[in-house]
């Protein structure tokens, strides 16, 4: 079990992602992350690999690059990388490349589903707070997300 | 002798009473049906009120680039000025607007020390400014200033 520091808790708290789950869920899912650090130029993934974990920044700096040339970047904490995952058999679209030393949260695949299975009600409230977010990432309310790599119109899945 | 039937539902003004009773009911189910028709809407306006909420509370916690001080950070260091100037030349030499990971990659395969760490700090500058199709756009004169008129 992963311990978060307040800081961390906080973050989790604070992402959109998550808007709509409780302080309670919220402590549940903390004990189904691990914490991640990587080096500066270190990459998180490159596209095409299976997608298997989500990724929250707690600090540091990233670049997520597509094949075909494009990019974004995302700066600080509370940055949701790799939201294929939540979607079974989905494969990253993107490279995510650490550009400064980062550190990140990480929730596996495995551990996603085996969370929403042993807890029902954080299975709704996250359910509901998913779609409400890619619905947001749809209708373009975050500008920071309009590149991310589930994105469709950015092609091969 | 009392009126029966037709006759004594008019006598005792049973009809005007049958009218008011259907229109009361008629109009109560015309407000809930009314009420029920805008309800999402409400639901609606409440929510995006919720939001709204939300995202200035997320606004003030999370750091932003664009919040940060327009400041090379990393230019002060031993030796990493030079890195500075070989973006700046490789930005010249490469189509505009520029592709950040083909930029990166060139930088790399130059040499360019801590092409990584310099990159993000010239992104945080705002010397590389996204122009929302996915690539980057090089500003000089800010790249000058921040570096002190070079």
């Amino acid at each position: 079990m992963q311990i978060l520091d307040k800081s961390m808790l906080r973050i989790l708290e604070k992402t959109p992602l998550l808007r709509h789950v409780s302080m309670e869920s919220i402590d549940i899912l903390s004990s189904y992350l691990d914490l991640l650090s990587l080096k500066e130029g270190e990459e998180l993934y490159s596209w095409g690999r299976a997608a298997e974990a989500l990724y929250l920044s707690v600090s540091g700096d990233f670049l997520m690059a597509f094949p075909d040339g494009r990019s974004f970047t995302l700066h600080g904490s509370g940055k949701i990388i790799g939201m294929n995952s939540l979607l079974p058999g989905k494969h990253y679209t993107a490279r995510a490349i650490a550009l400064t030393d980062s550190l990140l949260m990480a929730l596996y695949k495995e551990k996603w589903f085996r969370l929403l299975r042993d807890n029902p009600l954080f299975q709704e409230q996250v359910e509901r707070s998913v779609r409400n977010y890619l619905k947001a990432r749809r209708k373009g309310e975050d500008s920071t997300i309009f590149l991310m790599d589930s994105d469709r119109s950015w092609g091969d899945d | 002798m009392q009126p029966e039937g037709f006759s004594a539902i008019s006598w005792a003004g049973g009809w005007e009473i049958a009218f008011l009773g259907f229109l009361i009911v008629f109009m109560g189910l015309g407000l809930l049906a009314a009420a029920i028709s805008v309800l999402h809407r409400v639901l609606d306006f409440f929510e995006k009120k919720e939001q709204k909420i939300a995202e200035k509370k997320q606004e003030t916690f999370f750091e932003t680039a664009s919040q940060e001080k327009p400041v090379l950070v990393l230019a002060r260091e031993k030796g990493l000025r030079e890195s500075y100037q070989d973006y700046a030349l490789l930005s010249e030499i490469m189509p505009s607007p520029l592709s950040l990971s083909a930029l990166l990659e060139a930088a790399s395969g130059r040499g360019v020390r801590r092409c990584h760490a310099v990159l993000a700090d010239l992104l945080k500058a705002g010397v590389l400014k996204a122009d929302g199709k996915g690539y980057y756009l090089w500003d000089q004169a800010l790249f000058e200033a921040l570096m002190g008129g070079e």
